[in-house]
């Protein structure tokens, strides 16, 4: 049978119409000149002056911190509410708590800053925690939908589990609790890794919620990138993108070699 | 293959049931998930070295049974005594059993050996000892080189031998066995049945195993427990439960029967008569049977036990001779299995040895043939 070209060609342009902006953006972070849509040679210096930014490099180092923090959080609740929704098929309230779990998913972003916003004002003027927004108001809206994304990895790593592997430990001398740590967790590892990863780059990567729940002197990377652009574009933005793109797609390519290369050893 | 008795009195313990203790003990064990009753007041004992199969089909309750004695579902009520110790409370940790999983249920994440000395360092022994031990194991089950590899990089039937090696390494009392054929092809099924009977003669322990496969339950068992819906159907040794069935279901379950309903019209201490009006003839039955005249029961009979022949045979009592017209041959090479139309429209099946090479006489398709049987070739059946 001889190849067709309209499935080739159909599939370039898709790949054009979603990676072209993300190629010219990569590119341009080395363009030399000053203006951002004019080339006028190939340099780093965009890549220099970026190192040379406190203010970019305080929200990057923020930002990394807050990601980590939230999606270990998000790694803790996440897996915890997995367990409850697969093992404990029955209880009260399962189909509630599945679907408040997953709601974060599909909650508009505007949705959740908004009324986490609202939570913590409440809060502060009722309880005196948190005190002002910061830091750690960012890390507790990051982990609420992280945790969302978190418990829908693990859920699936945790269904196909084999059970009778934990019965065999047990059967074997392993109380539940060595259990868990010999057998169940080594197992689903792998999905607690790339949960962990995906927690972390959507964190890195929001904006709204961010917008929302942070106060004064906790920019994130991309409030902070958001603000220089409405400035107009500066061509150091380009080479911060494209660092950016590279710690992201290394996340989400180390997060599937990883859930590839675990599956046919786990499962036999 | 089955365990050849060397001295019929201590090899046979169940047969002496006043000098001989069990060594597992079931009483009135019922089990209900929700309103259903897995497993209903189920009584059993079972006595050291025992290879015990429990045979059922699917839903019959055996696996409920396996998985209480080792501790993974508790008795809705009932005891389960093991060695004379209570087990109700105690937990799968704590019990001096161990079970191969239909599974294997291998650690995917640790090597063979982590894998069978993941008990024994549960256990607290030495490293050299556990070294010693799962070298040991290896060789039992024959995979010495391939203590470093990992689960998946093993093939079915070595993936069961590690399984086995790792059920059998804590030298467990009891060792309970779901389906641990299951999973292989006929040919390699059959060489592992053997092994397994092996293995049990030469360490003495005690083997549970739930099977759904009758042939392998025969080729294995010192005694066999037939479950249906949650219940003991018969407990017997393989010849018990297939020459003398118990009820109906019994018979039909173990082997193939023929099964036809009557009426008792003799009832004399040392022989019944029988009318069955499907087979269009009366049955004879050289004992005494617990009935009543005029009683409805049914008699089932083995296809083995039956005889054809073109010219009408003498009868035994003016009883036990069927006529009818072949309808279907099955040649399966040792044996044939002919399907006999009777005149009431009754099909019995007749399995007969071929003895002569390519028997040009053979009986054939659409020939009438008597079929005869002896007076004690069939069991008289209450339920």
């Amino acid at each position: 049978m001889r190849k067709g070209w309209f499935l080739p060609i159909a599939a370039a342009l898709g790949f054009s119409f979603l990676y072209a902006p993300i190629v010219s953006l990569v590119i341009f972070s080395f363009n030399e000149n000053r203006l951002v849509t004019v080339w006028s040679g190939f340099s780093l210096k965009w890549y220099g002056e970026l190192f040379n930014d406190p203010q970019m490099l305080g929200a990057a180092w923020l930002s990394l911190q807050i990601a980590a923090l939230s999606a270990t959080i998000a790694l803790v609740l996440g897996t915890l509410a997995a367990v409850a929704l697969v093992r404990f098929r029955r209880f009260k309230g399962r189909t509630l708590f599945a679907g408040m779990v997953s709601a974060p998913l599909v909650m508009p972003d505007v949705i959740t800053g908004l009324s986490l916003l609202l939570l913590f004002v409440a809060m502060e003027s009722i309880l005196g925690w948190p005190q002002g927004r910061g830091m750690l108001t960012i890390v507790i809206a990051h982990a609420t939908f992280c945790t969302a994304y978190v418990c829908v990895v693990v859920q699936s790593r945790l269904g196909d589990f084999d059970r009778s592997l934990e019965e065999a430990a047990m059967d074997l001398g392993a109380p539940p609790v060595r259990t868990f740590f010999d057998i169940t967790l080594p197992i689903i590892a792998p999905a607690l890794v790339s949960g962990w990863l995906l927690g972390f780059t959507l964190s890195l990567d929001d904006l709204v919620i961010a917008s929302f729940v942070s106060g004064p002197g906790s920019s994130t990377l991309p409030m902070v990138i958001f603000s220089k652009v409405r400035l107009g574009v500066s061509p150091d933005v380009n080479a911060l993108a494209t660092i950016i793109i590279g710690i992201v797609a290394l996340g989400v390519l180390a997060a599937t070699i990883i859930q590839l290369r675990s599956k046919p050893r786990t499962q036999i | 293959m089955a365990k050849r008795p060397q001295l019929a009195i201590d090899t046979r313990p169940w047969r002496d049931t006043a000098n001989n203790k069990p060594f597992v003990r079931i009483r009135n064990v019922t089990k209900k998930f929700g309103d259903v009753s897995a497993v209903h007041e189920v009584s059993l004992d079972i006595y050291r070295s025992e290879l015990f199969c429990l045979l059922g089909g699917s839903g019959s309750g055996k696996s409920t049974l396996l998985r209480m004695l080792a501790g993974f579902e508790n008795p809705t009520s009932g005891t389960i005594e093991i060695d004379g110790q209570d087990m109700t409370e105690v937990p799968p940790y704590n019990r001096p059993v161990n079970m191969m999983f239909q599974s294997y249920a291998l650690f995917p994440h640790m090597s063979v050996e982590q894998n069978i000395a993941y008990g024994l360092k549960r256990d607290g022994l030495p490293r050299a000892e556990i070294a010693a031990r799962v070298a040991e194991l290896l060789a039992l089950v024959k995979l010495q080189d391939y203590g470093k590899r990992k689960p998946h990089q093993l093939s079915g039937g070595q993936r069961q031998r590690v399984a086995l090696a790792r059920a059998l390494a804590k030298r467990p009392k009891l060792l309970l066995l779901d389906e641990p054929l299951g999973a292989l092809d006929k040919k390699l099924r059959e060489e592992t049945q053997f092994e397994l009977v092996k293995i049990q003669e030469q360490l003495g322990v005690t083997f549970i195993v739930v099977t759904h496969d009758q042939e392998e339950a025969m080729t294995l068992a010192t005694r066999i427990g037939v479950m249906n819906q949650g219940e003991i159907a018969m407990i017997g040794e393989p010849t018990d439960i297939y020459e003398f069935p118990n009820s109906r279901f019994v018979a039909n379950f173990i082997g193939s029967a023929n099964m036809v309903e009557g009426v008792v019209t003799e009832d004399e201490p040392d022989h019944v008569r029988i009318r069955s009006t499907e087979l269009g003839c009366d049955i004879y039955v050289g004992h005494g049977v617990d009935c009543a005249p005029d009683q409805l029961l049914w008699w089932a009979i083995r296809p083995e036990k039956m005889a054809l022949s073109r010219e009408k045979p003498e009868g035994l009592h003016g009883a036990n001779v069927a006529t009818g017209v072949v309808e279907e041959i099955a040649y399966l090479g040792d044996i044939s299995v002919y399907q006999i139309v009777l005149e009431s429209g009754k099909r019995l099946r007749v399995s007969q040895t071929n003895t002569v090479r390519g028997n040009p006489d053979a009986i054939t398709w659409e020939e009438q043939v008597y079929v005869t049987w002896g007076i004690d070739a069939g069991s008289v059946l209450t339920v």
